[in-house]
């Protein structure tokens, strides 16, 4: 009955699209990187980020496409990153009238990958442990949809395709992957218009379910925008890194460190240590190097000086192959006594992968919550996909049943023909069509009352 | 890129229907007018539920080709 009614679904809603695959990503990552331009203080980087808005929020969807772009593999897109900033380093690049366009590209991307890093070591490790549903990026895109109200992407969309094939060419993908670079821009348009498809299909669907996404995640529906991580202060870390980057590009020192979880002077979330927001979380710009910390790189006192042990990992490392990321964490070996003040001392040293140094110490300064900062607010209830599905299979309904009409008017119109005169054949396909239309009608009535779960959890879950 | 697919294949099926359910109607309209040079007069609700299910349909389809028109 569930596969039956798997297949029902995936025809009424796919009935003019195909399945999904995992990420709404291009939206949520161009929605932050336009907030983070309100958070950017140098007024020259400021102004370059509003007047080149697409090429930003073009920079924002490259990575997924790139992905997409099979093998770019995580590694790859993250080390060419770095190969873009190197390029935006070249006299010739720089001397170029369009390379303003192409800074505003280039930190796009590189703020996507910021928030991804970001975000998958804090908020998401604390939905997993609050809400217990997280199953995709997409779910993020149904929730945002709250706070959004609208699903635009709103970009002309800029692709510096001469400019990629470059920088692929000095990181020697195309020899490694035995690609033609005269193909490139061709593969590059097939994948993104497979990715803008697909963006779009899941533009309804999320518009459809996003009240059962939020009635499974209560919690995140109500502080997405604001929690640790969230929105917002994604925004404000990715404005940091950027700020950091422009001044790379102008050969200015920049801080190593650029945003922290939590602020310096801030509150932590929750002290406990199990969780990812009783963790200190610290965000460069540069990649770090996972073997290069070591047990005493970063040190937690309290107020009395008193040293609180722990230690400090890669929040994005699962590999030997990812031993490098923006974002380090510090996890106390215990939870935090609440109510008290702490202060995150990171050591002097060589933590870059490509030998960055950090030269002064680092410190931020905190608090640990009297209680944890969680409210469980109440769930509401979706009818959006039900309602949907009704009004697909209601109709269809009154079609196939109406169809005994047609038999009718068969008959009257050729009162000699097969149908007239058996008039049990008639009756018999009557009957059928009725039945037919009342089972339509029944499966409609089914989604409307369950208020199209069955058709979410395919969707949600379907494989591409 | 890709919104001729994604409008352009529900608004052609909902142009299909309305297509669809006005032809039941005239054959409805002309079957009636048949039988009343007869003498017999028909209804064929079920013709007309039909073309109602048809438009119906034909609406569900025309919100996904505007939902996709609107939020390009």
């Amino acid at each position: 009955m569930q596969r039956f009614l798997s297949l029902l679904a995936l025809l009424c809603f796919f009935l003019c699209s195909s399945p999904p695959a995992t990420a709404w990503d291009e939206v949520t990552h161009s929605k932050i990187a336009d907030m983070a331009i309100d958070f950017v203080e140098t007024p020259e980087l400021a102004a370059l980020l509003r007047a080149h808005r697409s090429e930003l929020r073009s920079g924002a969807w490259f990575p997924d496409w790139a992905q997409y772009g099979h093998p770019f593999d995580y590694g790859n897109h993250r080390s060419h990153v770095d190969r873009f900033r190197a390029y935006l380093h070249r006299p010739e690049v720089q001397a170029r009238a369009d390379y303003p366009a192409l800074v505003a590209y280039y930190l796009g991307t590189y703020g996507h990958c910021a928030e991804d890093f970001y975000v998958d070591t804090t908020l998401e490790p604390f939905l997993k442990s609050i809400d217990h549903h997280v199953a995709r990026d997409t779910e993020y895109g149904m929730l945002d949809i709250k706070e959004f109200q609208y699903l635009n992407l709103h970009v002309v969309l800029y692709l510096p395709i001469d400019d990629l094939i470059a920088i692929y060419q000095s990181g020697g993908y195309f020899q490694k992957y035995h690609r033609d670079p005269a193909n490139f821009g061709r593969e590059i348009c097939t994948v993104m218009k497979r990715q803008y498809i697909l963006m779009r299909e899941l533009k309804l669907l999320s518009f459809l379910s996003s009240q059962y996404a939020r009635s499974l995640m209560p919690w995140a529906s109500q502080h997405m925008m604001t929690a640790p991580a969230g929105l917002e202060d994604e925004a404000r870390a990715t404005a940091a890194t950027w700020e950091a980057l422009w001044a790379d590009l102008h050969d200015k020192p920049a801080p190593f460190f650029v945003y922290s979880t939590p602020l310096n002077g801030g509150s932590m979330f929750t002290p406990d240590h199990t969780s990812s927001y009783g963790r200190i979380t610290l965000l460069s710009w540069h990649r770090m190097d996972n073997n290069r910390f070591h047990p005493d790189s970063m040190t937690l006192t309290d107020a009395d000086g008193t040293i609180t042990s722990g230690h400090a990992q890669l929040g994005y490392v699962h590999s030997p192959e990812e031993a490098s990321d923006l974002v380090v964490q510090f996890t106390p070996d215990a939870s935090l006594t609440p109510g008290h003040a702490y202060t995150l001392t990171v050591n002097p040293g060589v933590y870059g992968l490509a030998g960055e140094r950090l030269t002064t110490f680092y410190q931020i300064h905190f608090m640990t919550p009297e209680a944890p900062k969680i409210s469980s607010p109440q769930p509401e209830r979706g009818w959006a996909m039900g309602v949907f599905a009704m009004c697909f299979f209601a109709p269809l309904a009154l079609i196939v049943a109406g169809g005994s009409g047609l038999v009718r008017l068969q008959i009257d119109g050729s009162p000699h023909g097969l149908l007239a005169r058996k008039p049990g054949l008639a009756t018999g396909m009557q009957r059928i069509l009725e039945v037919a239309g009342l089972l339509l009608l029944v499966i409609g009535l089914y989604f409307l009352l369950t208020n199209g779960v069955a058709i979410i959890d395919y969707a949600r879950f379907a494989p591409h | 890129m890709g919104d001729d697919v994604l409008m352009g294949r529900p608004a052609a099926i909902a142009v299909l229907l309305l297509i669809l359910g006005t032809v039941v109607l005239i054959a409805r309209w002309k079957a009636q007018r048949r039988m009343a040079a007869q003498g017999k007069h028909r209804i064929y609700r079920g013709v007309l539920i039909q073309a109602i299910g048809f438009y119906l349909l034909a609406g569900f389809f025309g919100f996904i080709a505007a939902f996709f028109a609107i939020t390009r």
